[in-house]
């Protein structure tokens, strides 16, 4: 996977480096896709035994749901933006597009955190203690450290675009302040989807995919005929938050109690977001303070209470009732 | 810690962590370069592109599934059948845009190219991590 990555990194790099017309940009696409899916594809080779697991249960069960639940992400993902282009110019897309990546950017590390604890609630399935602990304790602490990036963006964007030396997509400050409030939302429903998937229940984050595409998918196409590209961020806001909701039921059906934690969580991040965003405009220094503060106080009592995980003795007792 | 991390956990989050941080700063180079109406089109092609390829792979993944009934020896050939279908489509849709937009906007063509080749790299890194046992779908692999 790093060497497709890479191979397709450094293409894309020397092409800049060393320019060129279009015929020379499309040669280069071929051969850098063909290397890196060369490598990336390598394990199909090997591909055997699968005759024998495909039966019908599976494939409803297992297999049909993870595709759906894939495909209608990437939808989720995409949606937004088709439907801003339905009625609005193109730099207003491009506002919006500038806007959605580097608020998102902040996603790629709750993914990788989920990444990194999906074997860990795997490992801790058979303990129902250590497990409900484990997802409460990782849910409480992901959600409260995304307010740090949303706290800082929503209270900065102009100051963020500046920073970045990006003014002429100033215009888009006022979407990064809205779509910043979607990431404590994004990062809670990182936790949810792996505790979902550890109790194998994907066909609950289909559903959940499916109920935001379908509640979603209207309010962005009102949303931005009546708002243009604020009332789409708004709706995007909506959907962010609605899945989260979603995914919090879907797992709490599963046995797991995190409703308490959660919003224990987003009430002290929340609370901090607002004094942030109070304090800034006329003492951006304070402001900037309460937020490192902030940070420092959520990511060190993270890190303490992570290594206290292996812990289970002081738990809550909910998951003894859990059917599985 | 579990003994059933798969190849270590450090490496695992560089890989998925990586991929993203690379591509935004090609993304940021275009931001630096790009009036807003370029980036708007470059972002509405790829969200097109993104949501194209995903229902070609589930497409594929639904006809997998109804060969596998049928002839479940064949499945793995058909993967690597459908992989390779859909990597040509891949491609041809990637060229095919990177001709578009050069030729309607004044931009460097090496400057969009490298967005698009970029804008590939997260679709890659969202590929799916888990999947049922012995058994790779299409879609996640566009």
């Amino acid at each position: 996977m790093i060497l497709e990555h890479g191979t397709r990194l450094l293409a894309s790099f020397a092409v800049l480096t060393v320019g060129g017309g279009p015929a020379l940009v499309a040669l280069a696409f071929l051969v850098s896709k063909w290397l890196g899916t060369a490598l990336l594809f390598q394990p199909l080779r090997h591909l055997t035994g699968t005759a024998a697991r495909l039966s019908l249960g599976f494939v409803v069960r297992q297999a049909l749901p993870f595709a759906l639940f894939f495909a209608a992400s990437a939808f989720l993902n995409r949606m937004d933006s088709l439907v801003l282009a339905l009625f609005l110019p193109l730099a207003d897309v491009g506002f919006y597009g500038a806007a959605t990546r580097l608020v998102f950017f902040g996603t790629i590390a709750s993914q990788a955190f989920g990444l990194a604890l999906h074997p860990y609630l795997l490992a801790s399935r058979s303990r129902p203690e250590r497990y409900h602990h484990l997802a409460s304790t990782s849910l409480a602490k992901v959600a409260a450290v995304s307010f740090v990036p949303a706290g800082f963006l929503h209270a900065f964007p102009s100051s963020t675009l500046r920073l970045l030396h990006i003014d002429p997509y100033l215009p888009a400050a006022s979407l990064i302040a809205i779509l910043s409030l979607a990431l404590p939302a994004l990062f809670s429903s990182e936790v949810f989807f792996r505790c979902l998937l550890a109790e194998d229940r994907v066909r609950g984050a289909v559903r959940v995919a499916v109920l935001q595409i379908a509640i979603g998918l209207p309010s962005l196409v009102v949303a931005a005929f009546l708002y243009g590209a604020q009332g789409v961020a708004m709706a995007s806001l909506l959907v962010a938050w609605l899945g989260a909701l979603g995914y919090l039921f879907a797992c709490q059906k599963t046995g797991l109690v995190l409703w308490s934690r959660w919003t224990m969580a987003l009430a002290f991040g929340g609370t901090v977001t607002a004094g942030v965003k109070a304090l800034a405009p006329s003492h951006s220094n304070l402001a900037l303070v309460l937020l490192a503060a902030y940070a420092l106080a959520a990511i060190g009592h993270g890190i303490s209470r992570w290594r206290d995980v292996s812990n289970a003795d002081e738990l809550p007792r909910k998951m003894g009732d859990n059917p599985e | 810690m579990p003994h059933s991390v798969p190849g270590g956990t450090a490496a695992l989050l560089l890989a998925r962590l990586a991929p993203p941080a690379a591509s935004l700063g090609v993304f940021y180079l275009a931001l630096l370069h790009w009036k807003p109406e370029t980036w708007g089109l470059f972002h509405l092609l790829l969200s097109a592109q993104a949501v194209l390829q995903m229902a070609a792979g589930l497409g594929v993944d639904l006809l997998i599934f109804q060969k596998g009934f049928a002839q479940p020896q064949e499945i793995p050939r058909l993967l690597r059948a459908a992989s390779s279908l859909l990597l040509r489509v891949g491609v041809g849709l990637d060229a095919a845009m990177v001709l578009f937009v050069t030729s309607v906007t004044q931009e460097p063509p090496s400057l969009l190219a490298a967005c698009f080749l970029a804008g590939a790299i997260p679709a890659a890194s969202l590929a799916p991590t888990w999947r049922p046992r012995g058994f790779r779908l299409a879609s996640p692999i566009v």
